[in-house]
Formats: structure tokens, C-alpha cells, sequence
């Protein structure tokens, strides 16, 4: 309808919208604000979540569904877990490769993963993901999605937390905010029940193990303590029954099926479903066929024997359990509430031991897959100016802090302190003359640098020549309430403004990752195609409605030859709108906004005579 | 490159351990001003923290130390339960989740004052970081290790146990089953000693509060002496769970 109608006084502005993704280690989901209610997004068949898969085909990358399925037979160019190698270096994973299929670039930086001749960094992985879960949400919501909340687990570092923003941006993303999967989690479970007290979630995904303490209270979500462990989940439980058929395979067979790709998939898959089923019952049979070497595999697997295998797993679960409860001042008893989240936690030796730990029952009311992206759907909400009543005051999980000369760690920010925070602290040099410092700023517990996660290094340079120990350089931390880190130094004694270069150890640069955002454009040509589609049949919708309200309101108005030609243009747009030309759409609502004009001015008056009638009688009446 | 490099270094004594401050980065303006005035619409005396001309958020006062930002008089003596609640309201009132939809300069002020109050409330709630941030803005900070010292009661006991434990990294199984147990015995009473030392600052308290100047200053230096006790238990402590964990040479 033409832009005069809009003399009707044009509503407020629809809230904005900002969806809620979980970016798990096996699953993904996206989750958005249904009015007052968070809800997962599922796809035609009904699922919410969206294997994290990405497989590489002639026909370019595809993620989720379709690309689990070619894990095996695809099995170097299907990539799967890349929620592990996050933030990370060479050395960090290079124990676990055997695990993988796929083959990474040896190197002191960033983890590289090779994909044919191609070599691919996490984020960008993660970013096909990412936009997978994007295009679903813009398909179902019928609007573009350009705003989101990412969870993370709570106990990533800096550098992870870093990589998987970076990530979001790569997909064309504006993230809003990293929030701690824990927390987002105790956010879903607050909005349901409205309880307050004090609440240990403990969620052990697929990839990643979080324990958080947080304490309720009208509105508050402050978190008290949080501990985990970035390595430790499902994938973890399931290698402990790889290791066990690949033993037997050697055993009876002689055959050693580390270094075969397809079998160590087909295997891993296997070990997968056997650990999901033995969660409900109590006994099954595996069946790995090899057809490589000519044998299947056969064996009966009862629960308790699984409880067996992975019991060591589950008890590594424990400690950081503990001491989250000792930096929160909290005794088990003291727990109000206990909360399970994520899938591993439906199995029942892990719900026994919890509540061993815990001293009561766990609450798994909310689907432990899916409650995570519930929670960010509702930090996305507050966010975009929604929900007002709930605030959550997270934590850093791990001290952060500068190397100092001899290698030991100076803390500025230490774990567990309420985020945004900020911290000062002074420094000298060491060296007559000394005109640069370099500054190791560094992440962990750990007593000596070399010790910690090494976050970045950066040089403060054009400190004024001055004897040792005089110069008096400033650095402030401040972390935001992502949980991430900025740097700033300065030298305070001679006033001087040095310069500060920042270099991430495991993470990408500013130029890299601008780098990255040109390249998935160019892959992502059809993503804007679909996005110019989507908007343009919005705006045919909304200008049909427009103008049959307007025929009904004005009948009177015009004469039936110019109500046929408007009747005429807008079956013209109907039954071009759910085609897949957009330039045609929006040529046709054009052309109906063009026949609509008339109509529209003579509305407009007739709309302005009403009002001026109104206010006549309105000012009869008040004589 | 000509110029000499390297990591830095902590200050010696002089400087000692760097004082915690609210970041006060985006307040650089305001600081240099007689009178508060706001810094988007400059109407006088913008009061609260919201201006109440143009409705825009305002930084927290320059200078103010951490209970000024808490709204509490210098007291040592404080309440956990009010504590918290200033702690929570104050985050109501700035945390940037409620001000994204506003101006960059404004959604900046908000983070500045968030982590102000968080690290307000961070040193302010746990008692030995409380008195430790008071020496420090009174200017007598606690140095680095070399200023921790022995109690004075405990010195002979301290040194014995010093030998024990180096006895124990070299004996063999038959005196390292005793010297452990000498040394476990060791670690918990020294423990309770340091626990203890907590109570002997918060007993402190209430007499600093109620104390005029001068009386003020010996106390400051009765607590500064009960925090070297401290940090010198806690290093004590260390090593000797350093040294428990490690066992001995042949256990």
C-alpha cells in the first residue's frame, strides 16, 4: 500500500529480534523469543537439533543432518566436534588426533584444519554452522536474523570465548553477547518456576563439562562460583568403549583400525548409540560390521559394564564439582537446587554420582538438550529490550594476569569475580634505558606463566629512557560481560601515550577475521539471495493486506475501474510472491503501491474530515 | 631494534602493590571539572545517575573510592546482607545489559560502572581484602612477599619445621612415615593459625571505625602486621603442601 496510508499513524517499531544459539560440540540449536515464551526452532520434521557436521562435497560445504551422514563414508572431509579445537593450538589437541579422522596443519598458532587442498580455521567452521542455524531461523521467523546470543561453556577461556565470537561474525552476525551455557540454562529454569535459592547446574555436554553455583534472588542470577572442564563430555564416555572394541578387534582379529578412517567412524557412531540406548536399558548388542577386512564385529554390552568404563570419566566430574562449592562457600547442603543439562547427563551412573555429590534429586523437568538455547533466547530478549525483569551477574572462571620478569604470574583479575570488572595495577622495567616492555598476559591458576593459558602478547613501546625500576607503566584489564578480555597500558611517569599492539596466541587477528568475512561472502552468495527474498515477500504480504483493507474502507471512494485495475495489480503480486523471483516481486509491489495512490490520498482525506468532524462534536459536546 | 627489552617488573617497596580502581577511563573529562556538570547536555548538577535534564546516563563520581561507589561511609565494619543488596541494586541500575539500546557513549559509562561496583563489591565483602585495599589508599600497602614476616611466637617452631621439611625430601621410608606425620601435624595447626588471623583483623574493626586520627594509625599498623602474618603462613603453607604432595624421595 502506498507510503500515505501511513497517516494511520504507523505502529512502534516490532521488537527487535535476536535469536538464542546453542553451539554445542555434537548438537546445535536455535532458540527465539515466541512473545513470552523461549522456543526452539525445528525444521520440517520437526527437529531441534542441527548435528554439528560439517562435510565437504563437490557441491561445497553442508552442515548438519546431511552432513553427519557422511561422516563415513566421507569420513576425511566431514569434520565433526570442532567446538574442541576452539581457541586452541597444535600442541593442545595433538594427543587426541588419533581420535579424528581429519588431518590438521602443524603449527604454534591457531589450529588449522586441511580439507582437501583447503585449510580452515574453528571459527570458520563453526561459522558454517552458525549459518545453517541462521537460515533456519530466517526461514521459519520469515524476517532476516541479523543479531544473536552464543552460549559457550562457562569455563572457556579467554581465547575460546574470543574464537567463538569471531565465529559469529564470520557468519554475518552481530553477537550480542557470550553467555555461559550453566547460566543461560538456570535462566530458562528461572523464567518456568520463578524459584530462588541457591543452584548448582551441572551440565556435561558432548564435548565440555561446566559446573556452576548460582544464587536467585528477586531477579538476580548472580553467579557464585564456577569450575569445569573444557575436555571432558560425551565424546569422552564413548572413547572409553572405542578403546575397548578396538582392543578386541586386535584381539580376535589381529586387526589394528586406528589409522582407517571409515571404521573409526563407523565404530565411534556405534559406541555413540550403544552408550544413548544403555541410558534406558539395561543391556544391547553391538553390531560393527568391517567389511574392509571381511568381519563384523558382534558383542553384547550391559550397562554395568559401560558404568565400568567410563566410571573413571564420570569422577573426574567430581573435583571441580567440589571446588566450585569451596570458592562459593557452599556446602552440599546448602544447595537448594540441582539442575542437569546437557545430553551425557541422562546417563544414570552421572545422575547417581551427582546426587551422591549433592545430597538430592536433580531437576531435568526442561529437556537437558535444549534448555541451553532456551536460556540464551531469554538473554537475547533482555537484550533487545524485552524482558526487564531478570539481570545475570556472571563470573570470569579462570584469574587473569601478566607474566612478570622470572616467569611468574602477576593476578589482576582473580577467578570467580563478578563480570564487567576491571583492575589496575603498576609495573617497572627492569633494564636502564629499557624502551619496551613486552606484556604476557596470561589465563589460569597456575603459579608460573609457562604454566597458564598464554592469551596474548603485546609490546608497550616508546617508554623515555629512564634508569630501572623508575618508569611506572599503567595496565588496566577490563572484562566485559562477554567474559572478555581488553588491554590497555600506559607509562604514567613521563605522561607518554605508548603504543599498544596486541597479538593473540591462539586466536585470529582483526585483519583475519575481516578476511574471512570477505571469503564467506563469496561462498555465501545464495545466502544473500535467499535473505533479498525473504524481505521482499514480507513486503509483499504486508502491502497485499494493506490494500484489501483499503478496498473495504474506501469502496465508496473510487469507481469500479479503478478498483479492478488495483484488484488486477494485486493478483499480479500474489501469484508472483511465492515464486523465487524477488526482483519480479518487488516490481509487482510497485506496481500495486502505484495503483493504490489514489485510493490511499482520498482515504487520507476522508480520515482527516473524520478527525476535524470528531473534534467539532467533541467541542459541542464539552459547550 | 637498538632498545633494551623485556618483561615487566613489580615495584619495588615505594610503589608496592598496585591499588585496585574503579577503570576510570570514561570519567577523564569529568574529573577536571570544579563542578559536576553532564557531559552530553552540560546542564549543572546533572543529579543522580541519570541526568535529570536530558535523562542520560552519568558516571559515577572520578575519584570515589570503592565505598564511595557502594554508597557507605569509610567503615570497616560492614553488613554482608546490606552489602549484597547495594551490590544488587546497583547493578539493576547499571549493568549494560539495560543499555544497549542507547548511545555508545552511554552503553561505555555502563560497563564503567558496572565493573566499578563489581570490583567495589569484590574487595569490600571478603574482610582481609577490605583491610588490604584500606592500607593500600592509606598509602601503607603491604609489599610484595619480602615484607611477610614470621610471628614472632612462631619463629623457632617455623624454623624447625624448616629442617623437617627438608629432611623429609631426603629420608628414608622408614623416617619419612615420621617425618610426614610430623609435618601433617605442622600444616593443620598452622592453618588454624592462619584462619585465625582473619578473626584477629575483623576483631579490629569495630575499634578502627569508632577510633579518632591518631589512635587510627596504630591500629592500621597492628593490622598491617596481622596481614604479613598472613601472607607469611600462606607461603608457609604452600610449601608445605608442595612438599606433602611431592612425598619423599624414596616413599
Amino acid at each position: 500500500m502506498a507510503e500515505l496510508e501511513i497517516g494511520q499513524a504507523r505502529r512502534a517499531a516490532p521488537r527487535e529480534l535476536v535469536v538464542g544459539i546453542d553451539l554445542g560440540t555434537t548438537n546445535s540449536l536455535v532458540a527465539y523469543m515466541a512473545g513470552d515464551v523461549p522456543q526452539v526452532i525445528r525444521d520440517e520434521e520437526g527437529r531441534a537439533l542441527v548435528p554439528s557436521v560439517v562435510a565437504f562435497g563437490p557441491g561445497g560445504p553442508v552442515v548438519g543432518e546431511a552432513a553427519k551422514r557422511q561422516l563415513v563414508r566421507n569420513a576425511e572431509r566431514a569434520v565433526y566436534s570442532i567446538k574442541r579445537f576452539m581457541g586452541k593450538g597444535y600442541d593442545d589437541v595433538k594427543d587426541e588426533l588419533r581420535y579424528f579422522p581429519f588431518r590438521l596443519t602443524p603449527s604454534q598458532e591457531v589450529v588449522r584444519i586441511r580439507i582437501g587442498d583447503r585449510e580452515l580455521t574453528p571459527p570458520e567452521l563453526s561459522a558454517l554452522i552458525l549459518k545453517e542455524l541462521r537460515a533456519r531461523a530466517e526461514r521459519h521467523l520469515g524476517r532476516p536474523v541479523e543479531k544473536a546470543v552464543i552460549t559457550v561453556p562457562a569455563y572457556f577461556n579467554d581465547s575460546q570465548r574470543q574464537a567463538t565470537k569471531d565465529a559469529g561474525r564470520i557468519a554475518g552476525l552481530d553477537v550480542l553477547r557470550i553467555v555461559n551455557e550453566p547460566t543461560a540454562a538456570c535462566l530458562a529454569y528461572g523464567l518456568q518456576r520463578k524459584s530462588e535459592g541457591t543452584i548448582a547446574v551441572y551440565d556435561l555436554g558432548g564435548g565440555t563439562f561446566d559446573i556452576s553455583i548460582l544464587k536467585v534472588q528477586d531477579g538476580i542470577f548472580e553467579v557464585l562460583s564456577t569450575n569445569g572442564d573444557t575436555h571432558l563430555g560425551g565424546d569422552d564416555l564413548d572413547r572409553t568403549l572405542v578403546d575397548l572394541i578396538l582392543a578386541e578387534i586386535h584381539e580376535r582379529h589381529g586387526t589394528d583400525l586406528f589409522t582407517e578412517a571409515e571404521a573409526m567412524q563407523e565404530i565411534r557412531l556405534g559406541a555413540e548409540a550403544a552408550r544413548i540406548l544403555l541410558s534406558s536399558e539395561e543391556r544391547t548388542v553391538l553390531t560393527l560390521p568391517v567389511p574392509q577386512h571381511g568381519f563384523t564385529y558382534r558383542r553384547e554390552l550391559t550397562r554395568t559394564e559401560l558404568e565400568q568404563l567410563i566410571e573413571p570419566i564420570v569422577a573426574r566430574t567430581l573435583a571441580p564439582c567440589r571446588m566450585a562449592l569451596a570458592d562459593a562457600s557452599v556446602t552440599p547442603a546448602g544447595i537448594d537446587e540441582v539442575v542437569l543439562v546437557g545430553g551425557a547427563t541422562r546417563t544414570p551412573l552421572v545422575r547417581r554420582r551427582v546426587e551422591e555429590l549433592f545430597g538430592k534429586t536433580p531437576h531435568c523437568e526442561l529437556n537437558p538438550d535444549e534448555v541451553v538455547a532456551l536460556g540464551a533466547a531469554v538473554q537475547a530478549d533482555i537484550l533487545a529490550g524485552g524482558i526487564s525483569h531478570m539481570l545475570l551477574l556472571d563470573v570470569t572462571p579462570l584469574s587473569l594476569g601478566i607474566e612478570t620478569l622470572g616467569g611468574a604470574v602477576s593476578v589482576l583479575i582473580p577467578r570467580n569475580t563478578t563480570v564487567p570488572t576491571s583492575a589496575k595495577e603498576s609495573f617497572t622495567t627492569s633494564v636502564d634505558g629499557q624502551g619496551v616492555v613486552d606484556m604476557h598476559v596470561v589465563q589460569g591458576e597456575r603459579e608460573l606463566a609457562k604454566d597458564n593459558r598464554s592469551l596474548a602478547r603485546f609490546e608497550l613501546r616508546g617508554v623515555p629512557p629512564m634508569p630501572a625500576g623508575l618508569p611506572r607503566i599503567e595496565v588496566a584489564f577490563l572484562i566485559d560481560a562477554n567474559g572478555i578480555l581488553n588491554v590497555a597500558a600506559k607509562e604514567v611517569r613521563s605522561g607518554t601515550q605508548a603504543s599498544v599492539e596486541v597479538r593473540p596466541t591462539y586466536g585470529l587477528t582483526d585483519a583475519e577475521v575481516e578476511r574471512m568475512i570477505e571469503e564467506s561472502f563469496e561462498f555465501a552468495e545464495e545466502d544473500v539471495r535467499a535473505r533479498v527474498l525473504i524481505e521482499a515477500r514480507n513486503e509483499a504480504e504486508t502491502v497485499l493486506r494493506a490494500t484489501e483493507k483499503a478496498l473495504v474502507q474506501g469502496a465508496a471512494l473510487i469507481d469500479p475501474a479503478e478498483a479492478d485495475r488495483i484488484r488486477a495489480a494485486a493478483a499480479g503480486l500474489r501469484s508472483l510472491r511465492e515464486g523465487e523471483d524477488a526482483d519480479g516481486i518487488r516490481a509487482a509491489t510497485d506496481r500495486l503501491n502505484h495503483e493504490t495512490q489514489h485510493l490511499a490520498e482520498l482515504l487520507m482525506d476522508s480520515a482527516l474530515r473524520e478527525t476535524l468532524r470528531n473534534r467539532q462534536v467533541e467541542s459541542i459536546e464539552k459547550k | 631494534m637498538t632498545e633494551a627489552t623485556g618483561p615487566p617488573t613489580r615495584p619495588g617497596g615505594v610503589l608496592g602493590h598496585g591499588v585496585l580502581t574503579r577503570g576510570a577511563s570514561g570519567t577523564v573529562d569529568a574529573r577536571n571539572r570544579e563542578t559536576v556538570k553532564c557531559w552530553a547536555c552540560g546542564a549543572e548538577a546533572p543529579g543522580g545517575d541519570l541526568c535529570g535534564t536530558c535523562g542520560r546516563l552519568q558516571p559515577l563520581p572520578p575519584g570515589g573510592d570503592h565505598w564511595t561507589v557502594l554508597g557507605l561511609p569509610r567503615r570497616l565494619g560492614l553488613d554482608r546482607v546490606d552489602l549484597e543488596a547495594r551490590f544488587h541494586e546497583l547493578n539493576w541500575r547499571f549493568h549494560p545489559d539495560y543499555f544497549r539500546l542507547r548511545s555508545p557513549e552511554e552503553q561505555a559509562i555502563s560497563l564503567e560502572n558496572s565493573a566499578g561496583v563489581n570490583t567495589a563489591y569484590r574487595v569490600l565483602r571478603d574482610p582481609v581484602a577490605r583491610v588490604e585495599y584500606l592500607l593500600e589508599s592509606e598509602g601503607m600497602a603491604l609489599g610484595s612477599a619480602g615484607q611477610a614476616r614470621p610471628p614472632a611466637d612462631l619463629f623457632e617452631e617455623i624454623m624447625e619445621l624448616q629442617e623437617a621439611r627438608q629432611g623429609f625430601e631426603v629420608a628414608d621410608p622408614d623416617e619419612a612415615i615420621a617425618l610426614r606425620a610430623r609435618l601433617e601435624a605442622a600444616r593443620a595447626e598452622l592453618e588454624t593459625r592462619h584462619a585465625g588471623t582473619e578473626a584477629d583483623l575483623t576483631a579490629l574493626f569495630a575499634r578502627w571505625d569508632a577510633a579518632g586520627d591518631g589512635e587510627r594509625r596504630a591500629l592500621l599498623e597492628t593490622m598491617r602486621d596481622a596481614l604479613a602474618t598472613r601472607a607469611y603462613l600462606r607461603t608457609i603453607l604452600r610449601d608445605l603442601s608442595a612438599t606433602l604432595e611431592a612425598g619423599g624421595r624414596t616413599e
